[in-house]
């Protein structure tokens, strides 16, 4: 449904051939209301351009760069329609973009946009319109390292938003060594070859300027490869924990303390390896209730030749790799995966699993072992209800058979249906934009809004309750690869109309109860809980 | 050439071959008509003997050559056409369909391979776990039965049985799997490593940590440089509290991921060649940057963990090619006191002698 939808977006990595490493990466997107009117709107980060200004003159001819075009920003007019609003959005300026974060950092009710770069890091701030202006010199946020995105999240617990950015390896312009066989095969060089970068914590004043808390924290000192991020209260202890994964490394996880300090829980909690004892090479991750048991579950989307990982969360912060009993491991042997979210497709109950594939290696079709190709099909897996899943049938949606090179994936109710759509930025390619039609069940979707007038309320948690069913859902911060995702909450209901009670546990612990209300309608709640506007879905 | 069928009686025994497949397969059996009678519905002509020794002389060749997967499950099939009761042909078809992933055609050859030796053990144990692959658990309890009476597969049936518990939910499994342990710690540790590490994952994920922790601290004393079971025993150990057990486990744990992590294992990055196409460090670079790390590591994991005598090997090895023959000659001294039971004593002495001259 992309090109219907009005997207005409094309990712370009601008490699010529030099095989630089973070021609690999490609970009993330971001799906979110960014313009006030209700409707989740699509950012494209774009690659390809080395900024002048950054880069030593001698160091850009020899990389031969193609200078690609910015990022694109798509803003939603309703019926599945976009309209190009790049231009005049303050988003015009070419960069080699990464990934991003979006959260309403000055908590007046927009969000705001920091994007992780091969170069210099940005921040912007929207002025409510989807008008952004480039605010990284007054916001403090200065990395000139090679980051891959990050998310935003309240650390410290003072109401505001703080930011974990994710930093990759300390591979230099001029740092571009050959791998391969010269002179006719050269192939991207595996990461190992550079050291891994600290992730860093910015800690927001309330106003949106930050400062490197990082020391402080206590994140410091780890070096790793880290390429995902997600954010989410798994020890149930009223603050944010976090899970980075890395690359070709053992995963951090960060137990949150409540006052901007972490604690490194990687081997106790589980997550830091598979139950092979090894570290994968990890690229997206997302957390959510899989099993039903009302507690966040985390997947993990590997390397080809590994599985993606599931982790369920046994209830008190702990995670046993499940891959195998799960039937999540052996569909996903084969490719090799980036973007990573839980969707209930069907709107059945049931958190799914959609993985965006993609090889990194170009020529892989003539050094690899002839299976491996550089475009993949993306995988669906769909779930049970009890944790155990079977691979979707490719016949399901255009990706799950065309193969592409996914990197970004991003979810959002994009036609206000009830149910969430799909849109994954491919490396060198067009994107996918993927109307979700499968999403039958009745459904009730939920926005919360901050505290102080924030847009967004990252960390608060809500449970739903039909008859003998609940379903628990979060807020998370971060998820996928490189990408943001929009913060409604959407509850698959199957074929229940009317819901008996939904209570809404707000950052700082106070709880809000609700209902009975019905299904097929959207429901926002101010920082509280009072219900402040409530619409039926356009089904 | 006694020992070649008529063509008539061949296809004869062939049919009541082909019927008694078909009961051990489970597949419709023609109940109606006993073999012997099936029978004389024989075709008076077939393959030529030459024919088929040619074709299958060929296949068996062409396995030999390390051939493309497809071309030898071809060649077998064809051949298995030829004579479907021909027991090497029938073993050689299921254990390429198995590479292939061709689990029911695997499960049919391996069934007609057992009913013409019903005393090859091996080919029993191929098609039970075959059988446990393609999920027909019913058929797979029925032979482990047979697998087990016989003491050299008494381990193998474990394993599998072990396996089987994974593969459905129901609550008695736990009672089952505990009984299967015991079962299980009663072999030697090297008969039953596989099945202990397999109940230690299945009593991990299923909340048994004491039972779960008990199967892996045996495995490990086969294994005491398996991974996976380190992580199960920090993961166990983590579970029920005993964070000084589980922090020791996890140290060993990561100290062995700085040896050899990752798909793209650190020994790739040490060879030269086509392996490490993707690698930019070479060799001498790799050595020089990491050998110190490498070898703090190895020190620091035979003090923790002497079980690992690969640790100390290691070691040696590295303290030696670094010009340090009295570190080595004292860590080789090392390990035979903590090994000499697992080593001959003229093996012993010429280690001894490699290292400390």
């Amino acid at each position: 449904m992309t090109h219907a939808a009005g997207i005409d977006f094309r990712h370009t990595h601008g490699g010529r051939g030099k095989k630089y490493l973070f021609e690999t990466m490609g970009s993330g997107v971001a799906t979110t209301d960014f313009n006030g009117d209700g409707q989740s709107d699509i950012l494209f980060l774009q690659s390809g351009t080395l900024p002048p200004d950054e880069f030593r003159e001698n160091l850009l001819k020899r990389a031969r760069h193609a200078t690609g075009s910015s990022c694109k920003l798509y803003l939603n007019d309703g019926d599945w329609s976009f309209r190009d609003a790049t231009s005049g959005s303050g988003l015009e300026e070419p960069f080699y973009g990464m990934g991003l974060a979006v959260g309403d950092v000055d908590s007046d009710g927009d969000r705001d946009v920091y994007v992780a770069t091969y170069g210099n890091d940005r921040f912007y701030t929207n002025d409510g319109a989807a008008r952004f202006t480039d605010a990284t010199l007054a916001s403090g946020i200065r990395d000139r390292r090679w980051t891959i995105g990050g998310a935003f999240f309240d650390a410290d617990n003072d109401g505001d938003l703080d930011l974990y950015s994710l930093a990759f390896v300390d591979m230099p312009l001029s740092d571009n060594r050959y791998c391969g066989t010269p002179p006719d095969l050269r192939q991207y060089c595996h990461v190992d070859g550079w050291e891994g970068l600290d992730d860093r914590l910015w800690i927001n004043d309330g106003r949106g300027v930050f400062e490197n808390g990082s020391q402080a924290a206590g994140i410091t000192g780890k070096n790793r490869r880290g390429l995902a991020i997600v954010g989410s209260d798994w020890d149930d202890d009223g603050d944010m924990d976090l899970f980075v994964a890395n690359d070709s490394q053992a995963n951090l996880v960060w137990r949150n303390e409540g006052d901007a300090t972490f604690t490194d829980i990687s081997g106790m909690s589980g997550a830091d390896l598979n139950e092979h004892g090894k570290s994968e090479a990890c690229m997206g991750s997302d957390m959510g209730d899989l099993d039903g048991d009302g507690d966040p579950d985390l997947y993990v989307a590997n390397y080809e030749a590994e599985t993606n990982t599931l982790y369920r969360n046994d209830g008190s912060g702990f995670f046993t790799d499940v891959s195998g009993s799960s039937g999540t491991g052996r569909p996903s042997r084969d490719s090799l995966g980036f973007g990573t979210v839980f969707v209930d497709i069907e709107n059945d109950g049931n958190l799914d699993i959609y993985v965006a594939n993609g090889h990194v290696m170009d020529n892989i079709e003539e050094s690899g072992d002839g299976q491996s190709t550089y475009a993949q099909p993306d995988l669906l897996l769909m779930n049970d209800g009890h944790g155990r899943f079977v691979q979707a049938e490719g016949g399901v949606s255009e990706a799950l058979h065309e193969p592409r090179v996914g990197r970004g994936l991003a979810r959002a109710d994009l036609d206000g249906d009830g149910d969430h759509d799909l849109v994954v930025s491919n490396s060198n390619q067009k994107p996918w934009v993927l109307r979700n039609d499968l999403g039958g069940g009745n459904s009730l979707a939920v926005r919360l809004l901050g505290p102080g007038g924030r847009a967004d309320c990252e960390g608060a948690k809500v449970v739903v309750t039909a008859g003998d069913r609940t379903w628990v859902r979060e807020v998370t911060a971060g998820g996928s690869y490189q990408s943001h995702s929009d913060s409604e909450l959407i509850f698959g209901l199957a074929d229940v109309t009317d819901v008996d009670s939904l209570s809404i546990r707000w950052p700082g612990g106070e709880t809000s109860r609700h209902g009975p209300l019905k299904a097929g309608r959207r429901y926002v709640f101010q920082f509280g809980g009072e219900l402040i506007n409530e619409t039926p879905l356009e089904r | 050439m006694k020992f070649l069928l008529s063509w008539r009686a061949y296809f004869a025994s062939l049919l009541v071959l082909t019927w008694l497949v078909a009961l051990a397969c489970g597949q419709p059996a023609d109940s109606s008509m006993p073999p012997e009678e099936a029978a004389k519905a024989l075709p008076e002509e077939s393959v030529e003997p030459l024919t088929f020794e040619a074709a299958r002389d060929a296949a068996f060749e062409l396995e030999g050559k390390g051939g493309d997967d497809e071309e030898i499950h071809d060649a077998f099939s064809a051949v298995h056409s030829m004579r479907p009761e021909a027991y090497g042909v029938n073993v050689k078809l299921g254990q390429v369909c198995v590479r292939l992933g061709l689990l029911e055609e695997s499960v049919a050859a391996f069934a007609r391979a057992w009913a013409v030796r019903p005393e090859d053990m091996e080919t029993l144990r191929a098609l039970v776990t075959q059988l446990v692959e393609v999920g027909d658990l019913e058929r797979a309890r029925d032979l482990l039965q047979e697998l087990k009476v016989h003491p050299q597969q008494v381990g193998n049936a474990l394993f599998l049985e072990a396996r089987m518990l994974g593969m459905s939910e129901r609550e008695e499994q736990h009672a089952q799997a505990v009984l299967l342990l015991e079962e299980a710690l009663a072999l030697p540790p090297e008969e039953a490593v596989e099945t202990l590490v397999v109940l230690g994952r299945w009593m991990l994920e299923r909340g048994l940590f004491e039972e779960s922790r008990q199967a892996l601290l045996a495995a490990l004393v086969a294994e005491p440089g398996d991974t996976g079971v380190l992580k199960g025993l920090a993961t166990a150990c983590w579970r029920m509290g005993l964070d000084t057990e589980a922090s020791r486990w996890q140290e060993i744990l990561e100290l062995m991921l700085g040896l050899r992590d990752n798909v793209f294992t650190r020994e790739q990055k040490t060879e030269s060649g086509a392996a490490n196409q993707r690698f930019a460090i070479e060799r001498s670079e790799y050595i020089r940057r990491e050998i110190e790390a490498h070898e703090s590591r190895l020190i620091r994991l035979i003090e923790i963990h002497p079980a690992w005598g690969e640790g100390f090997l290691e070691l040696a090895q590295l303290q030696a090619e670094g010009a340090e023959p009295t570190k080595a000659c004292a860590t080789i001294e090392a390990y035979l006191k903590y090994h000499a039971a697992e080593l001959s004593s003229e093996a012993g002495e010429a280690l001894k002698s490699s290292y400390c001259r």
